[in-house]
């Protein structure tokens, strides 16, 4: 079982879990990701990208990306960058589940800045999802 | 506590034991990095609501930069010479998401 956790004012839920991002020589790194059963990837907004995998900001300029994909959301379009990500995601009990996969990292956007990371489908389809604010309760089974 | 050399659910290979060690405890590092955030919450919902803030000591929760915009923010950080591991930075969130 893997914990997550409720943002303490807002009512969304968070699971903190490890990316390594090779091509951006980010290393393994825990980030906080809202679950978000309505992105079909998994996406990481600039805020998180800067301080915590501790992308450069250079790299979040789309006219340095060779492939660019355009995700559609509430605020518009955001240009993403698609890359191969590593996910290690770590249970109550000391085990691990690992994931190949891949991971789209966002431009800055006026929309964006302050936008929480999004766990998306392609690693939410692994999991059973429990979530009871009152009790405080986030777990992927 | 790292317990097995393979994934219990996934098509990844771990990484090493040795990464494994320290994230587990990176993770630990960061629960009480989590709890010096909750405890400071309310204060800084007060003082810096909506804004991403920047501390240097969790001991003693010495802001040093926020900012309501990112860039601005990074560009505070930039000056004092401050990277990501130097600080630890939330947004402090006092109001529902609109859009993304």
């Amino acid at each position: 079982m893997i914990h997550g956790f409720f943002d303490g004012v807002t009512p969304y839920p968070f699971v903190r879990l490890y990316v390594s991002i090779p091509s951006l020589a980010t290393g393994y790194r825990p980030v906080s990701l809202l679950l978000d059963t309505g992105a079909a990837t998994t996406i990481i907004h600039p805020a998180s990208a800067l301080y915590e995998l501790a992308i450069p900001e250079r790299e979040l300029d789309p006219s340095g990306w060779g492939t660019v994909q355009r995700v559609e959301g509430i605020g518009g379009a955001t240009p993403c960058r698609p890359l191969e990500a590593s996910y290690v995601l770590e249970h109550n009990d000391g085990e691990y589940d690992a994931f190949e996969d891949t991971v789209l990292v966002a431009a800055v956007t006026a929309s964006n800045r302050s936008a929480p990371s999004l766990l998306g489908w392609n690693l939410l389809q692994h999991y059973r999802l429990t979530l009871d604010r009152a009790a405080g309760a986030v777990t992927l089974e | 506590m790292v317990s097995s050399d393979h994934a219990r659910r996934g098509t990844g290979v771990l990484p090493p034991p040795a990464v494994l060690e320290a994230l587990s405890r990176e993770g630990e590092r960061l629960r009480r990095v989590d709890a010096f955030w909750a405890a400071a919450g309310a204060e800084l919902r007060r003082e810096y609501p909506q804004q991403f803030v920047a501390v240097d000591d969790i001991e003693t929760g010495n802001v040093v930069a926020a900012d309501p915009d990112l860039l601005a923010f990074q560009r505070k950080l930039t000056a004092l010479g401050l990277g990501p591991g130097d600080v630890e930075v939330r947004f402090i969130r006092t109001e529902r998401l609109a859009a993304w």
